[in-house]
Parts: structure tokens; C-alpha cells; sequence
């Protein structure tokens, strides 16, 4: 029997609605459907009976019960495990701040050793939080609930509108990671041409053999490595379709964009906001995977793949601008770096070029894997603020394994490149 | 759902637990119920509602009717909940508890004046 609600009371309904979304997601799925009958109940019954006033009277009294309600449920979630067993958000938490810590460690102290570290830590966080993603996700999924409209949800009606998105995304990001590739190696033979001797420790043929020798692992041979990881993971990684391609996508778009953002923010000088804009990109990423997939797993998928395409991008770009102003810059802010000081003409431009790369390499190196950690951030609140419900089977523990292993090579390059030459 | 008594409920669950002795009731009825057997005493919100109840539901004390009523005469997503012989034994104990109490209450001078003050 269903009644129909007067326009006040139906608008009261709706906004009491949207209000429980401050309520953790598991809760919220469980029961969101029965309190707001109950509370459509209250505001009719008070309606026939007292008009306005009594609807007053039934705000007076949802209002403070929803935030008692909310703030026990957050808390019984965040301190006890609670209702929300599936995901151990103080694992999570703490990874993402492990994560923030280290970042900021990252950007702030310019000291060699404490770079050093911090990558290193954060390339720890990062993997462990994917890591530990794949492994809750895949061995602690509890089984779904089946109440009524389970089935509803779980018919996949985002990745119908979406068919087709997937692989033009992937495409994108393949012929992204190509270019770059060209352009390495195109300023590598600029780099070489600019200064000659740069030519000598470069030889293709020593190159092979010199990726195993860490002493003489340069930053030719680690870009090499890097871009090669890139492609593997842009590959491989970017396969899956329907639920487990949510997160890649969303990441991939997210870091696509910010990416531009980034570089025209360093093209106006604002190298701060840039940071900034990269590392909101993360928590947008993971907040939207999370969002869609009702699932704090995916969040951390989300801010890899963002990590992943926003260092491409601007690296890419980076690359570009380098090549195309070469002539123009080294008369200009080049001459007043403190790494080149010093150097004049070709000598100059093949030092400002070298660092770039240098920059380019931490970044590619670090970003993705620090973006995994902080869009869990992004993820543990898409999570919670949305209607979706988390499906029967995870499919995140495949989807993974190819960002696992990119994590690993990378801190492969990262090791390789601090041990003492 | 319980204190630091592991026999004690709360007042919320008792009360609801109560309602659910007398049938199968939804969350509204029982929100309705609980205020009139309270005289007003108690009034539940939306929210702690279902709170207790998932509490409830979670210690076997209740759990949902699979059977609904006639959609002709009430709506199908409604959802009705019972009690369960945990639940009713549950009751008996709190009720019991509650009696003791207010038995050990009765001997005690609770209506005699306060004492004057001495200076």
C-alpha cells in the first residue's frame, strides 16, 4: 500500500534522505531503506495530526538522533571494527597517513639522505597498501547480504553505459607511455649531442648488462627500466572490464586531468598549487573508485592509476617543452639554476635537460605509488558516502597483480639508484 | 546492546523486545509502541532505532519475518521483526533483574524528608 505524501512531507523525506549519508556505508546500506520509512511514518503521522508543528517536532527529534546515531556508528567503525569488518579502516588510515607523512617528508627536506628515505617510505606504504588491498579484499570478503534489491545492485548498469570507454582510455594511456619512450630517447641524443661525452657511458651495448651492475646504474638505464614498467602495467594492468575497470578508469581520467592542471600551474610559476593539484587528484581518484564501487580497495587502485597517468602526463609534457624551448631556456632561468651554475651554452643545457629527467624519474618513480596510499584516503570516504553496494565477489585481487608488480620494480629502481656507486 | 552487566539490557532493547513479545511489529510500529508503554518516557528515533535493532538482530535476540502482510494492505518493503526464544528468555531475565531491583528499592527510605542541616 503505498500512500501518497503530502509535498512537505515528501520534500522532508528527501532531505532527511540525503542526511543519512553522514552515516557509515555499511550501516547505511543495511538500513537506510527502513529508517527512512520510519522516519516517512513519523512526519505523515505528525503531519495528520499537528500539521507544520508537528513536523517541526519530528525534525526537533531526527535531527539529534542522526548525529548521536552517526557519530556512534563512526566511532564503533573506526575504534571497534564494528559493522564494518569487511574493510579494517584503521589499517587503512594508517597507511594513507604513513603515506601523507612521508610525502611531506619528500617535498619539504631538501637533504639527499632524507629524499632517499622518504622515497623509500613511501614507496613502502604505497605497496603495502596495495598489497594488503589485494589480500583483505580477496580472502576476508564476507558474502554480500541478499536482502531485497541486492540482485538490482548487483547488475553492472555503469559499466553497460560505459562499454567502450575502457579501451579507448587504455589506448590513450599505451600511446602515452610510447611517446614518452620516443621522446627519452630523443633527449638522451640531444643530451649526447649537446655534450659528447655523455655519449661514451651510454653506449646501447653496455646497457644490458650495465641494468644488473648497480654501479653503474645511471639515469639512462633507470628510465629505461621505469618506461618499461610503465608499459608493462599500462598493458596489462588496464585489461579488465565492468567492475574491476572502475578504478583504473577513474584513476587514469583523474590523473589524465590533473596532470594538464599540473603543468599549466608550473607554466604560471605556481609550483605549490601544482603539488597540491597532484596530490588532490589522488583522493579525488580514490574517492570516486570508492564512490562507484562502494569499496575502499578500489580507492587505492583509483590514486595509483591516477598517480601513474599524472606523472606521465606531466613528464611528457615536461619532456616537450624541454625540447621545444631548449634554445630560449638556457638563456634564460636555466642560467640561474644553483645544480648548473657554472655552465654556459651547451654545457648549461645539457645539465638543465639531465635534471629535468632527474626530476621527471623521481616523480614517475614515486607518484603512483604514493597516490596508491593517499587514495585509500579518497576511497575509505567514496566508500562510505555512497549508495552503491560492494559486489558478491571482489575482482580486486586480480586486477592487483600487475600494479603489485610495477610497485616492486620500482623500488628495484629506486634501491638500485641509492646504493652507493 | 548490553552494559558492563552482561544480563542488563538497555532501556531501548528491553522496550523493543517488549513491543516484539506482543508480535510481529515494523520499525515504525515499534518506534509507536515503545513511546506509548514508555508514557512518552522513551522516544526513539529513526536511527537508534535500527541501531538497536541491528544489535538486537546481531545477538540473536530478534530476527525478521520472512512472512509480510497482504500488500494490499500495508507496503511490501516494510520490514517486520520477532522475537526469538533467546529474546523472550532475554526479557524474562531483565524483567526478573528489574524486579529484584525494585524490590531492594522498596526497602529503602526513598519518600522520607531530607534530613535538616545541622550548623
Amino acid at each position: 500500500m503505498h500512500t501518497r505524501l503530502p509535498p512537505v512531507v515528501d520534500w522532508s523525506c528527501r532531505l532527511y534522505g540525503h542526511l543519512l549519508a553522514i552515516l557509515p556505508g555499511t550501516f547505511r546500506h543495511e538500513f537506510d531503506q527502513p529508517i527512512l520509512q520510519a522516519f516517512r511514518d513519523l512526519c505523515l503521522a505528525a503531519w495528520q495530526a499537528r500539521g507544520p508543528l508537528g513536523l517541526v517536532a519530528v525534525w526537533m527529534q531526527a535531527l539529534p538522533d542522526l548525529a548521536e546515531g552517526a557519530a556512534g556508528e563512526w566511532r564503533l567503525a573506526l575504534t571497534v571494527g564494528g559493522n564494518m569488518e569487511r574493510v579494517s579502516v584503521r589499517t587503512w588510515m594508517l597507511m594513507a597517513l604513513m603515506a601523507s607523512a612521508t610525502l611531506l617528508g619528500f617535498l619539504t627536506l631538501p637533504s639527499s639522505n632524507v629524499t632517499h628515505y622518504g622515497v623509500g617510505l613511501l614507496a613502502l606504504a604505497g605497496i603495502l597498501s596495495v598489497a594488503v588491498s589485494g589480500w583483505r579484499s580477496r580472502y576476508w570478503q564476507p558474502a554480500a547480504a541478499t536482502g531485497p534489491g541486492s540482485d538490482l545492485a548487483a547488475a553492472d548498469t555503469l559499466a553497460l553505459r560505459l562499454e567502450g570507454g575502457p579501451s579507448r582510455i587504455r589506448l590513450v594511456l599505451i600511446g602515452l607511455v610510447l611517446a614518452f619512450l620516443g621522446l627519452f630517447v630523443y633527449v638522451f641524443r640531444v643530451l649526447f649531442t649537446l655534450q659528447p661525452s655523455l655519449a661514451e657511458a651510454h653506449r646501447l651495448t653496455d646497457v644490458l648488462n650495465q641494468i644488473w651492475n648497480y654501479h653503474s646504474f645511471n639515469t639512462f638505464q633507470a628510465g629505461m627500466v621505469i618506461i618499461g614498467a610503465y608499459l608493462g602495467v599500462s598493458v596489462y594492468g588496464t585489461r579488465g572490464r565492468g567492475p574491476s575497470a572502475r578504478p583504473w578508469m577513474a584513476g587514469v581520467t583523474a590523473g589524465g586531468i590533473a596532470g594538464l592542471a599540473a603543468i599549466l600551474l608550473a607554466l604560471t610559476g605556481q609550483l605549490n598549487a601544482m603539488l597540491v593539484v597532484m596530490l588532490a587528484a589522488a583522493v579525488l581518484a580514490g574517492l570516486i573508485a570508492g564512490g562507484l564501487t562502494g569499496q575502499t580497495e578500489a580507492g587505492a587502485l583509483g590514486g595509483f592509476w591516477c598517480g601513474l597517468a599524472c606523472a606521465l602526463v606531466w613528464a611528457t609534457a615536461g619532456m616537450v617543452m624541454d625540447l621545444t624551448l631548449i634554445s630560449r631556456l638556457a638563456g634564460t632561468a636555466w642560467a640561474s639554476s644553483q645544480v648548473c651554475q657554472g655552465l654556459v651554452g651547451a654545457e648549461l643545457a645539457a645539465c638543465a635537460v639531465g635534471n629535468d629527467v632527474f626530476t621527471w624519474g623521481k616523480v614517475l618513480l614515486a607518484l603512483p605509488i604514493l597516490s596508491g596510499g593517499l587514495g585509500v584516503i579518497g576511497g575509505l570516504l567514496g566508500a562510505a558516502l555512497t549508495k552503491a553496494r560492494p559486489p558478491v565477489e571482489s575482482k580486486w585481487g586480480r586486477a592487483l597483480v600487475v600494479p603489485v608488480l610495477f610497485c616492486g620494480v620500482m623500488i628495484l629502481v629506486y634501491a638500485a639508484r641509492s646504493l652507493p656507486r | 546492546m548490553t552494559r558492563s552487566n552482561p544480563t542488563a539490557l538497555t532501556p531501548a532493547a528491553f522496550q523493543i523486545l517488549l513491543v516484539l513479545a506482543g508480535g510481529e511489529r515494523h520499525g515504525y510500529e515499534i518506534m509507536v509502541e515503545v513511546a506509548r508503554q514508555s508514557g512518552d518516557g522513551l522516544r526513539l528515533g529513526p536511527t537508534t532505532l535500527y541501531r538497536t535493532i541491528r544489535s538486537l538482530l546481531n545477538a540473536g535476540l530478534i530476527d525478521e519475518a520472512d512472512e509480510r502482510p497482504d500488500p494490499a494492505l500495508d507496503d511490501q518493503r516494510r520490514r517486520y521483526y520477532r522475537l526469538t526464544p533467546a529474546g523472550r528468555q532475554a526479557a524474562r531475565a531483565e524483567t526478573e533483574r528489574l524486579r529484584r531491583l525494585v524490590a531492594v528499592a522498596e526497602t529503602k527510605p526513598l519518600s522520607a524528608p531530607p534530613a535538616p542541616e545541622s550548623n
